[in-house]
């Protein structure tokens, strides 16, 4: 008996040691006889990090160690599958312990701060009405553009998921009062989210951005708000609903929850204009892209609102070309990305900055070699900084 | 570099091991001093110098000591600690001075903040009992700096410790035997702690950290006692996870390193829990300060001395902060009250209640090491034992989905932390030897499981890096 268990002993012994050398040499064998892959990650939402090329400067400051291990992580054979597999085990895990801790209320929690409302399925943030963590950010930014030689300020207030508690909507007039307090020399305007209807009419299921409705209802908003109600704006000349699935930010967040949607979009006929991004003359966004290729418009599979209407950049600057109209600065995150050529059809030329990227010595520039009539701030109350960066750090047009 | 990252696993050990290997015995060390200094460099390209300056200072402090004459060997090995203090001081201390200064003076001195290197205690450690050895006679100088650069770079237990006394592997860095049986044994302990540190430390560090970092007055006193349980596991098994692989690794590579942890969870008194936890640290303070000190073959009063400077400087080397120092003498005095007019009532007690005493007092003790903030320390602990004590669960569980998954590793924490169910597996596999290839498909389990965890997962500090 103990010699049998000796010899099977062993042989375990050798199975599990080749076993061992096999998953931690994988990698680097793969590696080296076929090459890193190089393609989309579906669950994340970006690509595969790629083995980094050593430099000194690189390594001292870290930055090689901390690339060559998120890229041995994508490199690994299987690694999206086994994410996948890691996340749908997490969510039993969530499934069999949740029923012991959470309330009963009507926001479901589904991922970590996700939650879907009552029974809908738009994965939805909770209300959160405490400015005073943004406060001085927000106090920053009226500082900022308060002391800017622009005559006429206005905000756009996107209510969003978070600023709004549909349990008790009414919560969101204080919290749009409180803000609106911090700018006293600007106009201000918001999304009118009056309840939870409301915000499914006007949003994504799965992402954080605002839908076509939602968007449109803002550039009309807006559009009213500067320049008064007569102000005749575009209408859509065609509604279009793509065979893609709407793939959002708070999709990959609570995956796999299921909360699918098919990619909808107005069609709008811009009058004729030049853009240009960071200073290259280019086509703002995909939008004519994916309606006139016949391959795109009739393509299926995961469509991003960023592929769509177009990445997030420092600065997009439009042309209108209409002396009559004043010039206007349009600060916003990617929420601005589905409305900026709306916008600027109404101006004669129109600066679309995401403070994110665009650097303090651009914005400054901008401002003193023209002559700027409107400012706009359009937050969305996830932050309050709407400052462009002192460092220069611009993402490039993708 | 991260026992448990992607880096080290599928690149550095394979490697490493590779190079090791196919070398003659006579260029082993110079392979393993070299990639210890790679191993360290990689997480701390700048403080390299720091640590071969250290090497090459003790390597001739020690060279000295032995050739010096009696009179003049004391001199060296003051200077020798002076010297090895003075770093770990500056390095590890300095802030905290420069804080205290402030407060006490109310001058604000606007220094830059010094940076802490990984690991610097544990090195500082080796290299001290090594040069007091050598002063002591204990053990002979080392004349090869490769050698003793190897010593005391070693990758597997540099930055985590165990403590290992030159005296302890002195034989083993000169000649020491390699074997499958050994190595396989080094694969199967550092998959153990592997698994220890990337499936329960972690996940249970998830829960700890995300409710202290909550405000005090939104965490009820059950939410509380959960983080506090939730980091008492934390430690243990991202420490004793850490040793686990640090003694596997020094396996694979024919060493024997001493085990750092015995099951301290399972103790009965602070003494016994003290016997269990971190075992190399008890050892090299009892062997180079209160043995020194006189121990407690001294006058009552001097013992009384001895156990609270050694608490003191056990709670300092932790970390630089009151909440340490604290943390120190908490253990102090209880030890002092456990061995004095406490130690007939405690064993008068049944074992059962002695456990639950030493747990509820090692319970407190990580509370009052982890909470830095002695303000908000006091407000803990006050509401842990029932000041202000509120018993919903706070806010943060119904809006934190990782949190509640990270829930039932609390259980599975608390299920391995006594030797019992190994020790049922054991006395079962000799009955049923079907077990066997079970036990190896639960290694290669916990391996796979591990692997998956840290492709998905970014969240992978280790707690020990900052002492």
């Amino acid at each position: 008996m103990k010699r049998r268990a000796r010899r099977l002993e062993d042989k375990c012994r050798i199975v599990f040691l080749l076993a061992f050398f096999l998953v931690i040499t994988i990698t680097p064998i793969k590696l080296f006889f076929f090459g890193p892959k190089d393609k989309a990650l579906w669950l994340e939402g970006r690509k595969t990090t790629q083995p980094p090329t050593f430099t000194t400067d690189s390594f001292l400051s870290g930055d090689y160690q901390n690339q060559l291990e998120k890229s041995l992580a994508d490199q690994m054979p299987a690694s999206e599958t086994l994410k996948t597999e890691y996340l749908l085990a997490k969510n039993k895990v969530f499934n069999l312990v949740s029923p012991f801790i959470a309330p009963k209320s009507n926001y479901t929690l589904v991922a970590d701060d996700l939650f879907i409302y009552a029974d809908g399925d738009y994965l939805v943030r909770k209300f959160s009405d405490d400015l005073n963590e943004i406060e001085s950010e927000i106090l920053d930014s009226n500082d900022f553009y308060s002391s800017l030689p622009i005559k006429n300020k206005y905000i756009y207030f996107i209510t969003t998921d978070g600023t709004v508690d549909f349990d008790n909507p009414s919560k969101t007039n204080d919290f749009i009062n409180k803000y609106s307090s911090y700018f006293p020399d600007f106009k201000i305007s918001s999304l009118k989210i009056d309840n939870y209807l409301d915000y499914e009419k006007y949003f994504y299921k799965n992402d954080h951005h605002w839908n076509y409705e939602g968007s449109y209802q803002g550039y009309k908003d807006i559009i009213s708000l500067i320049l008064g109600e007569k102000e005749k704006v575009l209408k859509p000349i065609e509604k279009v609903t793509f065979n893609y699935d709407t793939l959002g930010s708070k999709k990959r967040s609570a995956y796999p929850f299921p909360s699918e949607e098919k990619f909808t979009v107005y069609r709008f006929e811009y009058p004729k204009h030049k853009s240009f991004v960071d200073s290259y003359q280019v086509e703002y966004g995909y939008q004519e892209g994916y309606f006139e290729d016949p391959e795109l418009r009739n393509g299926s599979g995961d469509l991003y609102y960023g592929y769509f209407y177009g990445p997030d950049v420092s600065v997009v600057e439009y042309d209108f070309s209409n002396k009559k109209k004043g010039n206007l600065i349009m600060i916003g995150y990617s929420d601005t990305n589905a409305i900026n050529t709306l916008v600027a059809s109404h101006f004669n030329k129109t600066w679309v900055i995401d403070t994110r990227f665009c650097s303090l010595a651009t914005f400054n520039k901008i401002v003193s070699e023209n002559k700027i009539d409107y400012l706009l701030l359009v937050p969305n109350g996830s932050g309050g900084r709407y400052i462009p960066k002192p460092v220069d750090n611009p993402k490039g047009y993708e | 570099m991260l026992f448990s990252s992607l880096t080290f696993l599928t690149a550095f050990l394979p490697i490493v091991l590779f190079l090791y290997y196919i070398a003659d015995k006579r260029f082993r060390n110079a392979i393993l001093c070299l990639a210890s200094l790679l191993f360290y460099a990689w997480g701390e390209p700048k403080f390299i110098v720091l640590m071969l300056v250290s090497i090459v200072a003790n390597y001739f402090f020690a060279l000295w000591i032995s050739k010096a004459k009696k009179r003049s060997k004391k001199p060296l090995l003051i200077l020798s600690i002076f010297f090895n203090i003075a770093l770990l001081g500056f390095f590890k201390y300095f802030n905290f001075g420069i804080s205290i200064f402030e407060s006490v003076t109310g001058k604000q001195l606007n220094l830059p903040l010094i940076e802490l290197p990984i690991g610097i205690s544990f090195y500082t450690f080796q290299i001290l009992s090594y040069v007091v050895d050598v002063y002591r006679g204990k053990v002979k100088v080392q004349k090869n700096i490769v050698t003793l650069a190897t010593y005391i770079a070693l990758f597997p237990q540099l930055i985590a410790g165990p403590i290992v006394q030159y005296s302890d592997v002195e034989k083993q860095l000169k000649d020491r035997k390699e074997s499958l049986d050994l190595f396989i044994e080094g694969v199967k302990r550092f998959v153990l702690g592997l698994a220890k540190k990337v499936i329960i430390a972690n996940n249970v560090a998830y829960i700890a950290d995300t409710l202290y970092a909550q405000p005090i007055a939104e965490v009820s006193t059950i939410g509380l006692w959960l983080a506090a349980i939730a980091y008492t596991l934390q430690i243990y098994f991202d420490f004793s996870g850490y040793s686990d692989m640090a003694i596997g690794l020094g396996k694979m590579f024919g060493f024997n390193f001493l085990e750092n942890f015995n099951y301290p969870y399972i103790a009965t008194s602070i003494k016994d829990f003290w016997r269990r936890w971190h075992i190399s640290l008890s050892k090299w303070f009892r062997d180079y300060i209160y043995i020194p000190l006189g121990g407690n073959r001294v006058s009552k009063l001097k013992w009384v001395r001895n156990i609270m400077i050694v608490w003191m400087l056990t709670g300092l080397w932790h970390g630089a902060n009151w909440n340490f120092i604290l943390w120190g003498l908490f253990y102090g005095v209880l030890l002092l009250l456990e061995g004095t007019i406490l130690a007939k009532p405690l064993s008068k007690l049944p074992t059962w209640i002695r456990y639950i005493l030493t747990m509820f007092i090692v319970v407190i003790g990580w509370t009052i090491f982890r909470v830095e903030h002695l303000s908000t320390l006091a407000a803990t602990l006050g509401k842990m034992l029932g000041i202000n004590a509120s018993f919903s669960l706070s806010e943060v569980f119904y809006s934190n989905y990782t949190l509640i998954t990270s829930l039932p590793y609390i259980l599975i924490g608390i299920l391995f932390v006594s030797p019992y169910l190994r020790k049922a597996f054991c006395k079962l596999e000799q009955k049923w030897i079907w077990l066997i290839p079970v036990k190896y498909l639960i290694y290669l389990g916990m391996f796979g499981l591990t692997v998956v965890f840290l492709i998905s997962s970014s969240y992978n500090p280790f707690i020990y890096f900052r002492f």
